[in-house]
């Protein structure tokens, strides 16, 4: 592993000065536990405390026509194990200070364990996670539960405007591909879900060999190494997931939705298909969705529809890179009588930068930016441990960390426009408005 | 640019096992400047990177009727530029050196925050002093601003079925209370506010007397200081206004209110009247209530998880939240979502046997230590991030009391008896105390109609 402050010195044109970076904690460790599941780990001493997180390629890409079957299976990891019962699983982890949460996304299916690093706490929220990773029992009165949460859930996405633009763009862009969607699945799918689905898809994607294990904390590697072939011996070794199909975009791709919501205030979104993660083109297109809507404050989107007019709280952009193609996407929100202006005013943004790319200017301070700021994406143990799941999960080299700022630095302005004209089309964006626009007019 | 509910009691306490690692008196250090404004260092060296946090004490509760959301307005003009560093330069400056920027307003508080590579601090600082006396508030600036800010208060208020009920919710438990209004201010008031106004806030508020400087991170406290009183020395203090005292009305009774606005869910939320730490006439009982708090709704093996949303699966998702840390009297308050095919009074009852039972039954050993220790970890578990370890810091000073009020906490939560937790739930969480409101959707009451 090269550590940070070894690359300095073989920088020439350094934009980020030599301070004491030798400190940032970028030093993973790797190796496989026993039945093969890849560990990433990286010690910090500090705080007596340690993160783990066991993340399956399981998350709602993998639904099928079963909307909300990855997220239910998650959330029912702690409902009950052969051993213990859900009760006693919340109390042994609570009495020994620990907290346990269970996360699902388009492509992850993760288990997040914090724990105090004394061994008389750890070691009994060692055990009841190990448990509960291997042995679940779905039990169906907690199925029954966890639908009714579910359909809460969705719910309450459906009394927010933006919410509902959200899952509208999705749809638009994916039309009936795997991240189409919502993780939480819609009301018809989730209440078909059965509790042998649940299992059946418990047994198939929560085995070794679809699981990574990331670790950063107070224990050494040694021991490190025995928490991961505990939490993962009881695995069933199983295959990986198959690669999802690649991404289309739709025909229609340019189409537009116009949602009567009541209130006062329309939810904006435009989209289009973006980049998976592995894409060449990741650096260029990080750094001039900064320049094009990612700084706050800053960049065009925010300066064109917020500072200079004043039509919005916050105007941005992002690119959300995933196992295939994630989304583009743009999001606003705005009076209703201000909708067209907006709309507007964000395509031309789009469009001009589209086909202009960055100034020499906007280019240096976007890369200032991502560059000077790289600290502070590894400045506690939570953002360790984010860093080290993106990593393993997306195959990310090793040295992904320690090269950062170099390949940010290494982006140009021709490889900016040239990513862009690639990835995006600017007249073909998909475009959602969720408001009450009669009202004002 | 506003945070509102603040999960405080998740943050404080320890126990005695733990406590070499907890001891914040090792790196907290403490300074105040020739003109008043006061200097917190906390150093962390894990990582080179370092958070500056400028607090003002004022905020929503020092705020009249007609002026309310001034606080956070001014906040948004804050970044719009001085003479020295006109327009987004700020922004501009912070942003090219890596740096993350924003601000916060409560209903205690006002604070400004850059988070930077540790060799970056003094940007913050002569950026920060500057604007603490040099800001231009331009008309122009503010017309276009005071938009944005009615924008955001359509986004977290005016569409948001939850936030509008809240508002109309706390108007009605707080009856002189200046925590009666929104942080964000009515809309009313800001259609009607002014620049001249806002200029008058900043000529009022903004002086280093009433100013709290608060760095978190991988610096030397000395070097901090001498920093500090390069930038920050030469402005001059500020005669403050004197001192408000409040005292809240008598409750006389329970107070009920429904929100009619469409929406999908009902909601129920119950605010009893109870004491802050600094306006507690007895000094154990925020405590107490604080314990309260905590086995009620600390993690998924605390009572209402365990018998409202599993056991009776009466609710998906019930809380009890109590803030010891805040300025004024506040409210120990309960909401819940009911499950589907319940209804809101099944849920209110739910909760009032809830309460019942604490009042006749004294709360086990063990549900107690647990309480204690999950406190304790949670506390170990803040230390992950700089910005908590400042945040702490300035939420404890901009009310009036010290950061060394945790310390304290710590031992009165180890002090704390079955008896006493007992003994506030008798004397609180009565009904002549209650705030309940309910949020009944429009679109609800048709589907009932239908069935």
């Amino acid at each position: 592993m090269i550590r940070i402050f070894l690359l300095l010195l073989s920088l020439s044109n350094l934009t980020y000065p030599a301070i004491a970076s030798n400190k940032l904690n970028t030093d993973i460790k790797t190796w496989h536990t026993k039945n093969n599941v890849p560990v990433f780990y990286l010690h910090a001493a500090e705080i007596p405390m340690l993160d783990i997180a066991v993340v399956f390629n399981a998350g709602s890409a993998r639904d099928g026509s079963k909307f909300g079957l990855a997220q239910l299976t998650n959330s029912m990891m702690d409902e009950g194990t052969k051993q213990w019962s859900v009760d006693e699983i919340a109390e042994r982890f609570e009495s020994v200070g620990a907290n346990f949460s269970a996360d699902t996304d388009r492509d992850m299916a993760s288990l997040h364990l914090r724990s105090l690093s004394t061994p008389s706490k750890l070691q009994p929220a060692l055990a009841t996670f190990a448990d509960m990773i291997s042995h679940p029992t779905f039990p169906s009165r907690a199925l029954k539960r966890l639908q009714d949460n579910t359909l809460r859930m969705i719910e309450f996405g459906q009394q927010s405007s933006r919410s509902v633009a959200n899952d509208i763009i999705y749809q638009l862009i994916y039309d009936n591909q795997p991240y189409a969607h919502p993780v939480i699945g819609q009301k018809q799918t989730v209440v078909g879900i059965k509790q042998q689905d649940v299992k059946d898809f418990y047994n198939r994607y929560y085995v070794a060999n679809n699981a990574l294990i990331a670790i950063v904390g107070d224990v050494k590697q040694q021991q490190a190494t025995a928490i991961a072939n505990q939490l993962t011996q009881h695995l069933a070794s199983g295959q990986a997931a198959a690669p999802l199909p690649p991404t289309l975009h739709r025909s229609d791709q340019a189409s537009s939705k116009q949602l009567h919501f009541p209130g006062t205030q329309t939810a904006i979104r435009l989209g289009t298909l973006g980049i998976k993660r592995s894409d060449n083109d990741y650096f260029p297109l990080v750094v001039g969705n900064h320049v094009l809507g990612g700084l706050p404050l800053l960049s065009r989107l925010f300066t064109e529809v917020r500072e200079k007019r004043g039509l919005t709280y916050g105007a941005y952009s992002y690119f959300s890179p995933q196992l295939v193609a994630g989304p583009f996407i743009i999001t606003m929100e705005t009076r209703n009588a201000q909708v067209k202006t907006a709309t507007d005013v964000s395509k031309q943004v789009l469009t001009t930068f589209v086909d202009n790319g960055p100034s020499a200017k906007e280019l240096a301070l976007a890369k200032k930016n991502i560059i000077g700021g790289f600290p502070l994406k590894l400045d506690s143990n939570s953002a360790l441990l984010a860093n080290m799941i993106n990593i393993g999960f997306y195959r990310l080299p090793l040295n992904y960390l320690a090269s950062y700022r170099d390949n940010i630095n290494q982006v140009s302005r021709a490889e900016v426009k040239a990513a862009f004209a690639k990835h995006i089309n600017s007249k073909k964006m998909a475009t959602v408005t969720v408001g009450n626009t009669d009202a004002n007019q | 640019m506003l945070k509102l509910l603040r999960l405080f009691i998740l943050l404080l306490s320890c126990t005695p096992q733990l406590s070499v690692a907890l001891d914040a008196t090792n790196t907290t250090h403490e300074y105040t400047l020739n003109n008043g404004l006061r200097l917190f260092v906390k150093e962390d060296h894990r990582a080179p990177v370092v958070v500056s946090q400028v607090w003002y004490r004022v905020g929503s509760s020092y705020e009249a009727n007609g002026l309310t959301g001034i606080s956070h307005a001014l906040e948004h003009m804050m970044f719009k530029g001085t003479h020295k560093y006109p327009a987004d330069r700020f922004s501009r400056i912070i942003g090219e050196n890596g740096g993350r920027l924003n601000a916060s307003t409560g209903r205690d508080y006002t604070f400004y925050y850059e988070e930077l590579a540790s060799d970056k601090l003094p940007l913050a600082f002569a950026l920060e002093a500057d604007r603490m006396h040099n800001l231009e508030l331009k008309q122009q600036d503010f017309a276009k601003e005071i938009e944005v800010v009615k924008e955001e208060r359509r986004l977290r208020t005016d569409n948001n079925p939850l936030g509008k009920t809240y508002e109309r919710y706390s108007a009605a438990a707080h009856i002189s209370s200046p925590y009666h209004h929104p942080v964000i201010g009515w809309m009313s008031d800001l259609n009607e506010m002014t620049v001249q106004e806002l200029k008058q806030w900043y000529s009022q508020w903004y002086a280093p007397n009433n100013a709290i400087v608060v760095v978190a991170g991988d610096v030397k406290a000395s070097a901090v200081l001498t920093l500090a009183k390069k930038y920050f020395d030469l402005i001059p203090a500020n005669k403050l206004p004197p001192a408000k005292q409040f005292t809240e009305q008598e409750p006389l009774g329970l107070r009920t209110l429904s929100v009619h606005i469409p929406a999908q869910v009902p909601w129920l939320i119950m605010g009893y009247q109870v004491p802050s730490v600094t306006t507690s006439a007895v000094a154990w009982e925020p405590y107490a209530l604080t314990l309260l708090a905590s086995i009620l709704d600390l993690g998924a093996s605390a009572r209402l998880s365990k018998h409202l949303i599993r056991g009776k699966h009466i609710a998906t998702n019930a809380s009890a939240n109590y803030e010891p840390f805040v300025r004024l009297n506040t409210l120990f308050e309960f909401s819940a979502t009911p499950a589907p095919g319940k209804s809101i009074e099944q849920v209110k009852l739910a909760i009032l046997s809830e309460i019942d039972q604490l009042k006749t039954t004294l709360v086990s050993k063990q549900e107690l230590e647990r309480a204690r220790t999950q406190l304790t970890a949670d506390k170990v578990y803040s230390q992950d991030s700089i910005t908590t370890q400042a945040e702490l810091i300035g939420y404890a000073e901009s009310i009036g009391t010290s950061w060394r009020a945790y310390d304290n906490f710590l031992q009165m939560i180890q002090s704390i008896t079955p008896e006493q937790i007992q003994a506030v739930a008798k004397k609180y969480l009565i009904t002549d105390r209650l705030t309940l409101a309910v949020l009944e959707p429009e679109t609800l009451k048709l589907q009932e109609q239908q069935s």
